[in-house]
């Protein structure tokens, strides 16, 4: 009887702190007109889209993704290419990066479907190399390391800093609620979880793996394209960079301090980690990636399960 | 035309064997800890920086350097095997996620480590035969490029020897093929863990140092070479030395002709297409087994 | 006198605890027995002997130094020698590689030499295959090549986890036969087995495991003639 109120508390606890969070969120804006913070908010929860959409992969699909940047750049540039040679609103075009990032996804996971751990991994990052290569290389497509850039952005709002942080808050907060409650929460989810631990099991359950594999690489891939097309209308411009392993790096990393498999503590620690990154950036220095890189070594060493593994206990 | 192709061929047989070399040094630490190091490129970095600092107090030529870049990567090495790959060693082996995140850490820690040190530029160093270029018939040979070809192949067959012929290439390779057995022999796994990383990472320190003159040093160029070495050591098949040998070439060569079929800047393209396919239809690799053969 | 004595092992995989508090012994020159059905936990009680799991209380002694903590390698260098069920070897070495792994410890060149002319005097057919690759061997050139490899150290005691696996009843006999007359030259041997009715035959004493304790422990004829064999067994087949 205790415990359940107990429970409940707590949970209710959980619920008025995420309320809190929103609302301080949503005021932010007002609260500090500094553009450049606003702005670093706004990447920060670009990657925490994307941090959480490499956690469904791997910590719950248990699928090594060492290729996510290809995701994230695909959707980015068939977004802008789309708005661009199509004139599509980029209200449809971020679903659009993303469904296309999900087709590359499936692309990218049907020749790995049976392949595992370290194997699928250099997979994946074959591909996003490929990708980069290929983006980096096409000029008359992609205009090259120059970058291409867009000029239009979200019709029907001001084209500034504050606006473009309510649709990123806006849709960050819906993305990773529904990766959330897709992974911890529904069928699918289990399905996923079942992927990981015990493909014996899970084909004993009478589930196709190999279909199950598909649909979480295209699952993750659909809001890893997400993030890359809101990329591409905030900054308005996408270069090759965008499909470059030092994303999947700093990805990666974000997620194991957040702590793999809880998809919202590599969001939170993708939001923790971009904006001290960008402020220690202000000093000039490249300390910030040592930082990072240090940080990762001692969270493997020292606690593997990530700052919400910690929390959990 | 078929002037260019062999002339294509010959650069690409010299790329080849920078490749080779990278394949070997990581198919020791792969194949033996099993763990994947992203910053295995990082010590090739650290090995051609060593040849930065040395020419920059004009001490010592080419030979020096590469002496100096094997003999300090090997501490380095052993460093970072007994302080952060040993501790996740469980019943002598390495968790392989783990491993993975913590080479990643390591990796952004030393390359950024290093740009802070020395900043973003390139670095050019003084090579043995730089400015020396030999032509055979209509052939043109660079010098330093020959001497790295030739480099390559001393420290492949120096390495081969040592695993054919010693007891602790024997034990190395025993406990990469059964970690659990090599223990019952009395053979203290993380230990041969750390001399086998030590190793491997010097090799690819030495690889640094080797080709610094031709390619230069700067602090990001870690990542594109253990790219390489892992394309090399999937295409090769993990744990056969000749294997990785014969892919680094193999891939060197492609590479290299793939310029006249493809356009400008795609060639590079044909490494990971190769390791994909690899991967996909031949995950034992040209030679592999799932053991170290020397 | 016990050259090796575990004492109130608890130890197990991950969270569940598969040796609830095991004692057993083995005594100098003797011949100890280890029998029980599947689970009850006898090869987890060698792994835990040889030091591949760790206990989580308990201890081990090994000619009374206590070597509970003590890492794999590190007991073999006391003088512990460990046959695996299965993969004990290399098979991608030759056997003469796989012999010298055996001697990893041994400095003495001599020695060596010694050691491996012995093992070859014994088994003859590991000197005609000396040069071949380990992988290509039968099962029971196999067991030859792994007890070849274990004495190798010239080891006091040695742990052997199921023997006659794997082989047909004339290599059985055969391997217990080498067993028995290491025994009488003063080798110590702690043998898991399910072949039960050999097992009988040669120890001096034997433990019977059921759910990771002991269920019984003396001399092998007590225990046949008590008929509780059968009630542990249920279908192994004693006789």
């Amino acid at each position: 009887m205790n415990a359940t109120i107990s429970a409940t508390y707590s949970s209710r606890r959980a619920g008025l702190l995420w309320v809190a969070a929103l609302l301080l969120a949503l005021l932010l804006p007002v609260l500090i007109t500094n553009n450049f913070i606003i702005h670093t908010l706004t990447m920060a929860l670009i990657y925490a889209i994307l941090a959480s959409s490499w956690d469904l992969l791997f910590g719950y699909a248990g699928q090594s993704s060492f290729g996510h940047a290809g995701f994230f750049g695909f959707g980015a540039y068939a977004a802008a290419l789309l708005t661009f040679h199509t004139g599509l609103s980029p209200w449809l075009g971020l679903f659009a990066g993303g469904a296309a990032a999900a087709l590359f996804a499936l692309v990218v996971g049907t020749p790995s479907l049976r392949l595992r751990g370290v194997y699928l991994a250099l997979a994946t990052l074959a591909c996003a190399e490929m990708l980069r290569i290929l983006v980096s290389n096409w000029y008359s497509l992609t205009r090259g390391t120059l970058g291409f850039s867009l000029d239009t952005s979200f019709p029907g709002i001001p084209n500034d800093t504050a606006s473009h942080y309510y649709v990123v808050l806006m849709t960050a907060v819906i993305s990773i609620a529904s990766m959330y409650f897709l992974a911890e929460r529904s069928r699918i989810g289990l399905v996923l979880r079942a992927l990981a631990t015990d493909d014996i099991r899970a084909q004993a359950l009478g589930m196709d793996i190999l279909k199950m594999k598909l649909l979480a690489f295209a699952v993750s891939g659909f809001f890893a394209g997400f993030a890359g097309a809101l990329y591409a209308y905030v900054i308005q411009l996408v270069t090759p960079a965008e499909t470059a392993s030092s994303i999947t790096i700093l990805v990666i990393a974000m997620a194991t301090i957040g702590g793999v498999g809880t998809i919202v503590g590599p969001a939170i620690a993708a939001i923790v980690i971009h904006v001290v990154t960008e402020f220690l950036h202000l000093g000039g220095t490249v300390y910030d990636q040592i930082a990072i890189g240090l940080a990762l070594m001692l969270f493997v060493l020292f606690l593997p399960q990530g700052i919400a593994g910690l929390l959990r206990r | 035309m078929i002037l260019d192709v062999i002339n294509f061929i010959a650069l690409g047989i010299m790329t080849g064997a920078i490749y080779a070399l990278l394949g070997l040094s990581l198919n020791l630490v792969f194949g033996v800890l099993r763990v994947i190091n992203i910053a295995h490129g990082e010590m090739l970095m650290l090995g051609a920086y060593t040849a930065v600092v040395l020419a920059g107090v004009h001490f010592g030529g080419p030979f020096l350097s590469i002496l100096a870049a094997l003999v300090l990567v090997t501490f380095v090495g052993l460093v970072i095997a007994r302080l952060l790959l040993r501790p996740l060693t469980i019943d002598g082996r390495i968790h392989e996620q783990r491993g993975m995140v913590m080479s990643l850490g390591l990796s952004l820690f030393l390359s950024n480590t290093v740009l802070a040190l020395f900043g973003p530029d390139y670095q050019r160093v003084p090579g043995l035969l730089v400015s020396r270029v030999f032509e055979i018939g209509d052939l043109v040979l660079e010098g330093q490029r020959l001497v790295i070809l030739a480099g390559a192949m001393l420290m492949a067959t120096a390495l081969m020897l040592f695993l054919r012929f010693t007891l602790l290439g024997l034990a190395i390779r025993a406990v990469g093929e059964n970690p659990e057995a090599a223990q019952a022999n009395g053979i203290s796994v993380p230990i041969i863990h750390m001399i086998t990383f030590a190793i491997g990472s010097a090799l690819a320190g030495g690889a640094g140092a080797l080709i610094t003159p031709v390619t230069y040093a700067f602090p990001a160029m870690g990542f594109s070479y253990t790219l390489y070495a892992f394309m090399t050591v999937i295409i090769g098949g993990l744990g056969n030395i000749w294997g990785a040998v014969l892919a680094g070439f193999l891939l060197g060569i492609a590479e290299s002709l793939s310029v006249i079929v493809l356009p400008t800047g795609f060639n590079a393209v044909v490494g990971p297409a190769l390791m994909l396919l690899a991967l996909v239809f031949r995950p034992q690799g040209l030679l592999g087994r799932k053991l170290i053969r020397a | 006198m016990a050259l090796l004595e575990a004492t109130a092992l608890v130890a197990g995989y991950g969270g569940s605890a598969i040796l609830n508090g095991l004692s057993i012994a083995a005594e100098a020159g003797r011949i100890t027995g280890l029998i029980g059905p599947n689970g009850a936990g006898k090869s987890t009680l060698l792994k835990t002997l040889m030091g591949y799991i760790t206990p989580v209380s308990g201890t081990i002694a090994f000619d009374d130094e206590e070597i509970t903590r003590l890492p794999t390698h590190e007991r073999i260098r006391c003088g512990i020698a460990y046959i695996a069920q299965t993969q004990g070897h290399f098979p991608s070495q030759t056997v003469q590689e796989n012999l010298r792994l055996g001697a990893y410890l041994v400095r003495d060149k001599s020695v060596r030499e010694e050691r491996q002319a012995e093992v070859f005097r014994r088994f003859p057919v590991l000197q005609e295959r000396r040069r071949q690759y380990a992988g290509l061997l039968s099962g029971g050139q196999l067991r030859m090549l792994e007890i070849g490899r274990a004495l190798m150290t010239a080891p006091r005691l040695i742990i052997l986890d199921e023997p006659s696996v794997g082989l047909s009843p004339k290599l059985v006999d055969m391997v217990y036969d080498h067993l028995r007359e290491l025994a009488g030259k003063g080798t110590t041997l702690l043998i898991v087995e399910q072949n039960v009715r050999k097992l009988l035959a040669v120890s001096d004493r034997v433990y019977a495991l059921e759910s990771g304790a002991n269920r019984y422990d003396g001399a092998p004829q007590a225990l046949v003639a008590e008929g509780r064999l059968a009630n542990l067994y249920l279908g192994a087949g004693v006789g």
